[in-house]
């Protein structure tokens, strides 16, 4: 195996955990927002 | 933000000459890319949310700044342990034992126990919402004094094992390396800016659900 496959393959370790990480934090973002927005449409009624 | 951590991973790589003076062509050094940024963070966060306990004291009854400053440290207890976990892997492949106690390394170890005993105060106090806030605002404070002698004094006073020169001298840093270290830098900082909010969010819709509930109830 090649120097630069090696790093390659090191490399897709973090890579792989921080889209985990970054698509986890989006859904708890976008999952957020919504239960915001349904407690202002509630404190407007 | 996404796209420069992705920058940042693919640069400690790809784009960052190895490090000079260790082994296997520098490559056990990429992890410093990842290390360094969690470790400064992990103070920084301790200072944050020191800062925001001063508020909370300063301005009674401030539920933001009691949960940002509760936030702060819960995000500086997980850079800690990240610091910790990508030293320790560090240290296992270059100087061949996970653990040395080095002044660094020790200085952690106690910084990891001072954020533990924050939020266990914290959750002791969890039916005492304000006892809980008063407390910790000054635990927080107080315990910053030793947070920052085992930070920045400790492993200035102490030999280590620690490679500081790397990057506090210039002529040891190329480049390649600062393409990359300073970018990661500024990434982590994002995140810690972005996982803050959204916990700083998380609490604040919790509050608002708890105090409707109350209310309900009356």
């Amino acid at each position: 195996m090649s120097h630069t496959a090696v790093l390659a393959a090191v490399m897709a370790v973090p890579l792989i955990i921080w889209f985990g990480i970054f698509s986890y934090l989006m859904l708890i973002d976008r999952q957020l927002r919504s239960l915001q927005n349904s407690q202002n449409n509630q404190d407007e009624l | 933000m996404g796209l420069l951590m992705t920058y940042v991973i693919y640069g400690a790589f790809f784009v960052a000459d190895g490090a000079v003076g260790f082994g296997q062509g520098g490559d056990k050094a990429r992890i410093v890319f990842f290390h360094v940024p969690c470790a400064v963070l992990s103070s920084v966060c301790y200072f944050v949310g020191m800062v925001y306990a001063v508020m909370y004291l300063v301005r009674r009854r401030d539920f933001a700044s009691d949960a940002k400053a509760a936030a702060s440290m819960e995000l500086g207890f997980m850079f800690c342990i990240l610091a910790t976990l990508t030293g320790s892997i560090f240290a296992g492949v270059q100087w061949g034992s996970f653990w040395n106690w080095d002044p660094r390394e020790t200085s952690i170890i106690i910084m990891l126990l001072l954020y533990a005993s924050y939020l266990v105060l914290r959750g002791a106090l969890s039916m005492q919402p304000e006892k809980r806030a008063r407390l910790s605002a000054v635990y927080a404070i107080i315990a910053l004094v030793p947070a920052q002698y085992l930070i920045w004094a400790v492993p200035r006073l102490l030999e280590g094992n620690h490679p500081t020169q790397v990057l506090t001298k210039a002529s040891n840093t190329s480049l390649s390396y600062k393409l990359v270290l300073y970018p990661s830098f500024l990434a982590f900082t994002l995140l810690f800016v972005w996982m803050l909010q959204l916990r700083v969010r998380q609490m604040q819709v919790f509050a608002d659900h708890r105090a409707r509930r109350e209310s309900e109830n009356i």
